[in-house]
C-alpha cells in the first residue's frame, strides 16, 4: 500500500453519511467535498493507476489481467468483503452436492502472486475529473482509470410486502455465501410433503439460467430425501434461457414434482407475507403458502454505480460496447452485472470475459495503441441434476456500436443429446467452476 | 508475457519523463491474445485443465489449430461447447490462438 497516494485518517475527514457523489455534469463536487485536499498528482511515471471497485469474476478478472497485460499498472482493488462468495455453483450447495465454503474465493492469488494491491474498504466517495476515491475507512486512492464491476442490487421496493430485512426468513439467495446457507438450511428443515415457492425475477437479471438451475436441483433434492414434496415456480416471464432443455430435463426426472407458471398464467409475483410465508398473485385473488418461499427479487446495478451516476433511467449503467468506458464519467469503465453489454447476459462468464478486455482496452489507450477488436464470450452450464448437464455458448463481436453475437456460432447442448453427453456436460460444468475460478482468482 | 515492452519501456518512459502507460514504441495488448485468454476460462489459467476439463497446455500449435478446425467445419459429436465455440473463429484467427496457446507454458 505504500505507493499509493493516501492522506492519513487525521488528514482526511469522513463525509457525512451517506457520502457526497459527485453529481454527473458536476464531476468537482465531491472535490469540494474532500475538503480542498491537494489535487491528485500527475501519474507517477512507473506507471499508471488503476483502481478497480468490486472483487467478483469482472473486478477480479480485470484486476489481474490488468498487471498480466502491463506489470508496470499499479493496481488496486476495492472490495468490502474479504472474501468472495459466488452465485455460479451455489444452486450446487441447495442440492446437497457442493459444500458452500467451496463457492468462496479468496484475493490472496492477486495480492500475493499478481501484484495487485487489494484493500478490503468501501468507496464512499469520488472525483473522476481529478482521478480520486475515498473510501469508507478515511483513506484516498488516486487512479487514471476507474473500473466499477459492483454487480447488481436487489430492487427491494418492486417487491410488494417484503424489504431486505426479511431476506432472513424469506431468502432471495441472489448474492453468494450466507443467502445460500439459510435457504439450504430452511430445505432441510422442511417436512416431507412440503411446497417450495420460488419466485423467478423479471428480465433483465443476473445469471438467466440461474433460477430454472434452482428449481430442477431443489426437486433433486426433494426427491432423495422428501419425495413427496413439490416445487412452484412463479415467474413473471413467458419464456427463459434453456427453456426446452430445462423443461425436458424436468420432465424425464422429476415428473410432477415441479410447476412452473408463466406470466401470461398468472405467475407475475402481486404480493409477499414474509410472516406466513405467502405469496399472492393474480393482482391477489391467488394465495400461494409456502413452506420454503425463495422470492429473488428485480435488480438493478450495483449501488455503487448508481451513486456514482453511472447509470440511466433504466437502473443499468450504459458504456462504450467496445472499452466499456461509461457514457457518463471519464476516466471510468463499467463491466459484469451492471454493465448495458448488448447481447451479453449478464453472467460470471462475461464478466470475465469482459474483464479481460477492459484491461487489454486500458493498456492500449493508456499507450496510445489502438483497443484490439477481439470476440468476447459466453458459456454457461447448468446442472438438472448432478448428473445431467446442459449448456449454452456464445461469441461475440463488437460490430456496428454494440456487442452482437457472431452468427453461425453458439447455441444450446442439442434437444437429442444422449445420456452420455448429459453426463459429461454435467462433469464439465462443475470443471468449469473449478477452471474459471482459478482463471479469476487463481 | 509475449508481444509486450512492458516494464523496460516504463523505465525509458520515466528517463524521457513521459506521462504513465505512455511509453513510445510500446506494443498494445493484440485481439489474439484477449481473444486466445478466452480459453483460460473454461480450461484453467495455465491450460492445465483443472478437474473434468481438458489440459490444453500440452499441445502443439498444430493439433490444437486441427481441432479447432475439425470443431469449426466438421463438429466433434464428444466435443460439447467447443463445436460452438469454434464456429465463431476464422482459420487465420484459430492459426493464430493456437500458436499463443501452444506457447503458453514457454
Amino acid at each position: 500500500m505504500g505507493d499509493q497516494t493516501r492522506n492519513t485518517p487525521a488528514r482526511v475527514r469522513r463525509l457525512a453519511p451517506p457520502a457526497t457523489w459527485s453529481a454527473p455534469g458536476r464531476p468537482r463536487a465531491s472535490a469540494l467535498a474532500l475538503g480542498g485536499l491537494a489535487p491528485r498528482k500527475a501519474a507517477a511515471a512507473s506507471g499508471a493507476r488503476v483502481v478497480v471497485v468490486g472483487g467478483g469474476p469482472g473486478g477480479a478478472t480485470a484486476a489481474k489481467y490488468l498487471r498480466l497485460f502491463d506489470p508496470s499498472l499499479r493496481v488496486t482493488l476495492v472490495e468490502p468483503k474479504s472474501a468472495y462468495y459466488s452465485c455460479f455453483g451455489a444452486n450446487w450447495h441447495l442440492a446437497g452436492i457442493r459444500p458452500l465454503s467451496k463457492t468462496r474465493q479468496t484475493f490472496d492469488a492477486l495480492r500475493d502472486k499478481h501484484g495487485v494491491e487489494v484493500v478490503q474498504d468501501r468507496v464512499t466517495g469520488w472525483d473522476a475529473d481529478a482521478g480520486t476515491a475515498e473510501l469508507a475507512g478515511g483513506s484516498r486512492l488516486a487512479f487514471d482509470r476507474l473500473v466499477v464491476s459492483p454487480g447488481i442490487e436487489l430492487a427491494w421496493d418492486r417487491v410488494e410486502g417484503m424489504g431486505p430485512d426479511d431476506a432472513e426468513q424469506i431468502p432471495h439467495a441472489w448474492q453468494g455465501g450466507e443467502q445460500y446457507r439459510i435457504l439450504r438450511s430452511q430445505l432441510e428443515a422442511m417436512d416431507d410433503g412440503g411446497l417450495v415457492v420460488i419466485c423467478a425475477p423479471p428480465n433483465p437479471f443476473r445469471c438467466p439460467p440461474g433460477p430454472y438451475e434452482r428449481i430442477g436441483l431443489i426437486a433433486h433434492y426433494l426427491k432423495q430425501q422428501k419425495p413427496k414434496s413439490k416445487v412452484l415456480a412463479l415467474d413473471p416471464k413467458d419464456g427463459f434461457a434453456k427453456q426446452g432443455l430445462f423443461e425436458q430435463g424436468w420432465r424425464e426426472l422429476y415428473g410432477d414434482m415441479i410447476e412452473w407458471v408463466p406470466g401470461s398464467q398468472g405467475g407475475a409475483l402481486y404480493e409477499v407475507d414474509p410472516k406466513t410465508r405467502t405469496v399472492l398473485t393474480q393482482e391477489g385473488f391467488q394465495k400461494h403458502e409456502a413452506d420454503v418461499l425463495n422470492v429473488i427479487p428485480p435488480q438493478r446495478a450495483g449501488r455503487i454505480a448508481q451513486e456514482m451516476g453511472l447509470t440511466d433511467a433504466s437502473g443499468w449503467c450504459p458504456v462504450n460496447q467496445q472499452t466499456f468506458a461509461s457514457d457518463r464519467q471519464p476516466n471510468v469503465h463499467v463491466i459484469g452485472d451492471s454493465a448495458i453489454a448488448g447481447a451479453m447476459p449478464k453472467s460470471g462468464h462475461a464478466a470475465n470475459s469482459q474483464g479481460k478486455m477492459v484491461a487489454a482496452a486500458i493498456v492500449n489507450q493508456l499507450r496510445g495503441q489502438p483497443v484490439p477488436d477481439a470476440k468476447l464470450v459466453n458459456t454457461c452450464y447448468s446442472l438438472v441434476s448432478p448428473t445431467y448437464g446442459i449448456s449454452v455458448a456464445a461469441v461475440y463481436r463488437f460490430d456496428g456500436g454494440k456487442i452482437a453475437g457472431v452468427e453461425g456460432a453458439g447455441g444450446l447442448s442439442p434437444s437429442e443429446a444422449d445420456e452420455f453427453t448429459r453426463i459429461q456436460e454435467a462433469r464439465y460444468a462443475q470443471g468449469w467452476y473449478d477452471a474459471i475460478t482459478d482463471d479469476i482468482y487463481g | 508475457m509475449r508481444g509486450r515492452v512492458g516494464a523496460a519501456a516504463a523505465v525509458i518512459a520515466a528517463g524521457l519523463g513521459l506521462s504513465a502507460g505512455h511509453a513510445v514504441g510500446e506494443e498494445g495488448v493484440s485481439r489474439i491474445e484477449v481473444m486466445a485468454k478466452s480459453c483460460l476460462a473454461c480450461h484453467g489459467a495455465q491450460g492445465q485443465g483443472p478437474g473434468h476439463m481438458p489440459a490444453i497446455s500440452d499441445l502443439t500449435a498444430e493439433g490444437i489449430a486441427n481441432k479447432l478446425m475439425t470443431y469449426k467445419n466438421d463438429g466433434d459429436p464428444d466435443a460439447t461447447v467447443m463445436n460452438r465455440h469454434a464456429a465463431a473463429y476464422t482459420a487465420d484467427e484459430i492459426e493464430a490462438i493456437a500458436q499463443y496457446i501452444a506457447n503458453l507454458s514457454n
